[in-house]
């Protein structure tokens, strides 16, 4: 067969749902410092794992709290948890708390992201947004709103500045 | 290769509109049009096709090779100088590729000419890969046409594969423009092809991508844009205002930098200069090349920067008034000729074979039939069927 076996399309010709209004404050999460861990707990398969992990990275790469001196970090984070993050032409150096673990949950209801130690609360754990999570591992009750994706902590300087060629010719791009 | 008149779906409108395909009659002129079909047999694909668009695809790779140890390539293929590096990077740090078209003027019998590549932004990708699939079941279904009938289009099915296989950080930024109803949807199916690959996807404007203070592109919730699939041709990027971000936003981009060497019109000319003769290439040369002269009587001059026929001529030697032409906004960086290969006629009209290639290998078939000798954007798409 030359052909594609079967098609389906996940979003598309389809309306998505619209979000049931917040009324729990409370949500499930699962918490895993490593992806051993994780597959160990029995909830999860090993790639579910390995995915949840990469998008904690991606998302600790986007949204950690960024510090411009070591000291800064560690008054937050603790003393020993923060990693630095070599200069641009640009920007100068930053220090970031390393990840101590991810949460995320099966149901999608809470976006996989990194959590960070916090400085004298061995019991909690922070989100990048600074939202507290307790320091358990395997399934545990977080607030709702530490469910949300963590918000970048990039500044946007400007924008528009790809698209005038489409605008001056009046086309497209395809070909 | 034959075409043949069919009898349409009678509902394929809705259905059309229920699977998102609702370019299918822009401004009310007729585009998706099933009133007829191509019918090939497997050796006409595998072996006219199929082969040839493989073949054609390691050659270019010589061609990006060369261009990126060659400046003098570059230049010649009016890529900005100061983006010459970049472009050489990326192919030296191999970023993979997602797909393109090859077009070829094809009657079933000679070999299959390559008017052009269209390797950055090919379109007509949804209606090949989704809705002439669609077509060729329910076609099938209804006795239309022959059962047990095939069809050159494994599109859908390597499209997610090849996602999946790019290397790219969970979530995946699409942007093109919003305000042309075929590029976003052509955009919204890719980005569905890239969930289904299990990436995260994030859908923007070109226009509404942001540069942060440290250099890196942000979408419209400030988040840094890590790879960005792009349905906007490099050369306009490259001449645009954040341009000199590119190569320093550390974003992969989808397509990358150096498939703008093959998605211009030099590259038939530099092809022709390195393989001469090849059976599935036309005699083309740059404008300014002594060699053009060559070329023959009647012949077509295309510039570098085209899209859908746009500035596309068809001359006489000797004569300054095109015997066909099409006009378009296109033409300051140069132009190439290119040796006049009609496309063949069916009934009335010039179907031009659209080869899609996915991760750089042969994928699909999508088949596009003016009344005029230059395809151009009131081209009708017509199914195809492979004989059972």
């Amino acid at each position: 067969m030359k052909r594609s076996r079967k098609i389906a399309l996940i979003s598309m010709g389809v309306s998505t749902l619209a979000l049931a209004a917040c009324e729990e404050a409370k949500t499930e999460a699962s918490i895993f410092r490593t992806v051993a861990e994780c597959v160990q707990s029995g909830q999860f398969t090993a790639k579910q794992c390995e995915h949840a992990q990469a998008y904690a990275i991606s998302e600790h790469d986007m949204a950690a709290p960024r510090y411009k001196t070591k000291e800064d970090c560690e008054a937050v984070a603790g003393k020993g948890q923060c990693e630095h993050l070599e200069g641009t032409r640009r920007e100068p150096g930053t220090y970031r708390p390393g990840i101590a673990a991810f949460m995320f949950a099966a149901s999608r209801s809470v976006y996989p992201q990194p959590l960070y130690r916090k400085a004298g609360s061995p019991g909690q754990f922070t989100t990048a947004d600074g939202r507290r999570v307790p320091a358990r591992i395997g399934r545990v009750t977080i607030p709702q709103s530490a469910a949300a994706r963590p918000t970048s902590k990039i500044h946007t300087a400007t924008r528009s500045g790809f698209g005038s060629t489409t605008r001056s010719f009046s086309t497209t791009g395809r070909s | 290769m034959e075409r043949i008149r069919v009898r349409e779906r009678s509902d394929w409108r809705r259905t059309a509109e229920e699977h998102g395909f609702d370019f299918h009659s822009p401004d009310g002129s007729l585009y998706w049009d099933e009133s007829a079909y191509y019918a090939f047999t497997l050796e006409e694909i595998e072996e006219g096709l199929e082969s040839p668009a493989a073949e054609i695809e390691s050659m270019c790779f010589e061609v990006v090779e060369a261009a990126c140890r060659d400046e003098a390539i570059l230049k010649r293929l009016a890529i900005p100088e100061r983006f010459w590096g970049y472009v050489a990077e990326t192919w030296r740090a191999k970023h993979r590729n997602l797909y393109g078209r090859m077009d070829f003027a094809f009657d079933g019998r000679g070999p299959a000419k390559l008017y052009e590549y269209n390797a950055d932004t090919p379109t007509s990708l949804y209606e090949t890969a989704v809705f002439q699939w669609v077509w060729l079941e329910q076609a099938q279904a209804q006795n239309l046409i022959p059962s047990g009938s095939d069809q050159f289009n494994s599109l859908h099915e390597r499209l997610v594969t090849a996602f999946g296989q790019m290397g790219l950080p969970p979530t995946l930024h699409l942007a093109s423009v919003r305000s042309s109803n075929e590029d976003w949807s052509t955009t919204l199916y890719l980005a569905d092809c890239a969930q289904q690959a299990g990436l995260a996807t994030v859908m923007i404007d070109i226009s509404d991508i942001g540069v942060s203070t440290d250099g890196r592109f942000t979408d419209l919730d400030d988040h840094a844009i890590q790879a960005l699939f792009k349905l906007y041709p490099w050369e306009w990027l490259l001449r645009e205002e954040f341009a000199t971000h590119i190569p320093g936003a550390q974003c992969q981009m989808i397509e990358p930098a150096w498939k703008s060497v093959l998605s211009n019109k030099g590259l038939l000319a530099l092809l022709w200069q390195r393989f001469p003769g090849h059976p599935n290439l036309l005699p083309a040369f740059f404008e300014d090349d002594p060699a053009a002269a060559t070329v023959g009587a009647r012949y077509v001059r295309k510039p570098l920067y085209s899209r859908e026929g746009a500035n596309v001529e068809i001359l006489e030697r000797g004569s300054r008034v095109p015997r066909v032409s099409a006009p378009g906004p296109y033409g300051e960086e140069g132009h190439i000729v290119q040796a006049y290969q009609p496309l063949p006629e069916f009934s009335g009209e010039r179907p031009m074979c659209g080869l899609w290639m996915v991760a750089s290998e042969p994928a699909g078939l999508g088949i596009r039939a003016d009344s005029s000798e230059i395809t151009g954007n009131n081209a009708r798409y017509l199914p195809h069927i492979i004989r059972g």
